[in-house]
């Protein structure tokens, strides 16, 4: 097997993880994809305003800091589960650097058993190879849906 | 002698300190709302900011009906209803953009209106040479609009009193700081649908009792001794304001807020201002966001959330501004959400039954009070009729008037 093909193999891997470890709310394994300087961002655009808008833009410390703190409230999200279903898109490499770009749709399950699409977009990666990992320099969320019907800071 | 309050028992308070949860879930109510209020007060519906250019426009939502606003070649702000005279079609069909050539061509015959609203186009104008149909008397139907600060209001009632007589000159003196000093400009707009009554969420802009839920709200300013020296100022027609406030941001690990503040808002200041029926104006130091409704039934309403920076921001005070207005608001914030959920449980309980009346009996010098929610329902009773604290009594004449009618008797009719 080539480096690429093997490179491209283990980046479809993470990428099919990130979304698993959001869903099991393991966010530990969630933040360790990440380098220390990672920064994780959700953009959308309004046909409304000329610029996209940010939505969050928070480095790994930040979202380790808001994950945590998210103990200290009450979340309506707490009360749901979550699906990502991810199509990876792109997978570009070049070296020690890699760009992809994957599909979402995040579904909601609540207690009575009724689920309802929440989101759908996209996930914008550069990854970085230290020694045998990849990790993520950035993910930057391209949302689709700008009207979320419950809203939270946890990662989409 | 102490009241029983268990949800379904009528409290022993003045009838200005209970609601008859009713006010929620009623169809009828709602509909006396649409049209007394939504439809006969000044709305907000955008920043003049979103429609910088001649020509661009945009489309928004009054009291159920689709309007387009139009900056025109005279820079006037315009607005219309998004209907061809001919025959009903949806003229512009875009939520935003620039008129070509100045023009909206209805896409059903081909009918166009110019910047004005006047009709510059009837196709096959042939057709019409036996009739009186021309032209030169046909256009869309104008809305009034009017301009405070940057702050675009529409009214759908051609006969209401003007914005300037409505808003009064100390609310828009109180308004002055920070949204009328410099140019601002939106750069976050989002949109979500709350499953509850239009007015549970207008709720949480007019009191400081809820401010113990967020834990942003009671770890800061609710937790400081100065803060409790704050007040609500109740105003005419129903609108409310929240004395300026310092906020130390220390409690939560936030960065304070001393540096690039919005014109005339001291270090970490915090201002509310609430118009009626459905605008929140909030600043918050560096940041201001407006809150606006859209009221789609009984239970379920559309929250349009606006952050605003100045015109002239440089990128890195524009990405402070960001910053600082998603640490607590917009979709990742961590108060909306909690507002949101908590007026959802509120609606489920309320559209089922199970709670009968809501007290909004708080007496106090201090931020807690609920005079302002007071405010707010007085005036609402005034223009929809129904008293708020039982809605199976109707002001006596037609309801849904607008609060004109001569008669401020009230009859009682079968629940």
């Amino acid at each position: 097997m080539s480096e690429e093909i093997a490179a491209q193999l283990e980046l479809n891997r993470l990428i099919h993880a990130s979304a698993r470890y959001l869903d099991d709310h393991d966010f530990q394994a969630y933040l360790d994809l990440y380098r220390e300087e990672g920064v994780y961002s959700i953009v959308t655009r309004a046909p409304e305003l000329p610029e996209p808008m940010v939505w969050m833009q928070r480095d790994r410390t930040e979202l380790d800091e808001r994950i945590a703190a998210m103990s200290e409230q009450e979340w309506e999200i707490a009360e749901v589960e979550q699906t990502r279903v991810v199509s990876v898109d792109l997978v570009e490499v070049n070296g020690q650097a890699a760009n992809t770009s994957s599909s979402f749709a995040l579904y909601h399950t609540g207690e009575e058993g009724l689920t309802s699409c929440y989101a759908v977009g996209r996930y914008d990666d550069c990854w970085g190879k230290d020694r045998e990992t990849w990790k993520l320099l950035s993910r930057r969320v391209v949302l689709k849906t700008r009207q979320l019907g419950m809203l939270s800071p946890l990662p989409i | 002698m102490p009241t029983k309050l268990d949800s379904r028992t009528r409290p022993q308070l003045p009838p200005t300190h209970y609601l008859d949860n009713r006010i929620y879930t009623d169809p009828a109510v709602f509909e006396a709302e649409r049209v007394s209020i939504l439809a006969r007060t000044w709305r907000f519906v955008c920043h003049a900011s979103e429609i910088p250019e001649s020509y661009d426009y945009r489309l928004v939502q009054v009291a159920g009906h689709e309007l387009v606003l139009v900056r025109g070649k005279d820079r006037e702000i315009r607005a219309f209803y998004n209907s061809c005279a001919h025959r009903g079609a949806r003229v512009v069909r875009k939520t935003a953009g620039r008129l070509e050539q100045g023009r909206m061509t209805c896409f059903y015959h081909l009918w166009s209106y110019d910047d004005r609203g006047r009709c510059t186009g009837i196709s096959k104008p042939a057709g019409y040479r036996d009739s009186s149909v021309r032209k030169e008397d046909t256009g869309l139907r104008p809305v009034s609009v009017e301009t405070l600060f940057d702050l675009v209001f529409v009214c759908l009632d051609d006969a209401a009193v003007s914005l300037h007589d409505f808003l009064g000159e100390t609310l828009i003196e109180t308004i002055r700081t920070p949204f009328g000093i410099a140019d601002l400009e939106v750069f976050h707009l989002h949109r979500t649908e709350i499953q509850a009554n239009w007015k549970l969420f207008v709720e949480t802009n007019y009191e400081g009792y809820h401010e113990l839920l967020h834990l942003l709200n009671r770890t800061t300013g609710v937790a400081q001794q100065k803060y409790q020296e704050r007040q609500w100022r109740t105003h005419e027609r129903g609108h409310v304001s929240f004395d300026h406030a310092s906020i130390d941001y220390g409690n939560l690990n936030y960065e304070q807020r001393k540096a690039g503040m919005m014109p005339g808002m001291k270090p970490n200041g915090h201002v509310v201002i609430n118009l009626f029926p459905d605008m929140l104006l909030n600043c918050r130091s560096t940041v201001a966001r407006i809150d606006s409704l859209m009221p789609l039934s009984p239970t379920r309403t559309l929250l349009e959330c606006r952050g605003l920076g100045l015109a002239d921001d440089t990128g890195e005070v524009r990405a402070m501004r960001v910053r600082h207005h998603n640490q607590v608001w917009g979709p990742t914030g961590i108060n909306l959400a909690e507002d949101m959920w908590a007026v959802q449980t509120q609606m489920r309980n309320m559209e089922n039954g199970s709670s009968r009346y809501s007290v909004i009996a708080r007496e106090e010098e201090g931020p807690m009070d609920d005079s302002s929610l007071r405010n707010f329902y007085a005036e609402w009773s005034r223009l929809t009729g129904y008293r708020a604290h039982d809605i199976s009594a109707v002001r006596t004449g037609s309801t849904g008037d607008g609060g004109r009618s001569a008669g401020d008797g009230f009859k009682s009719v079968p629940e």
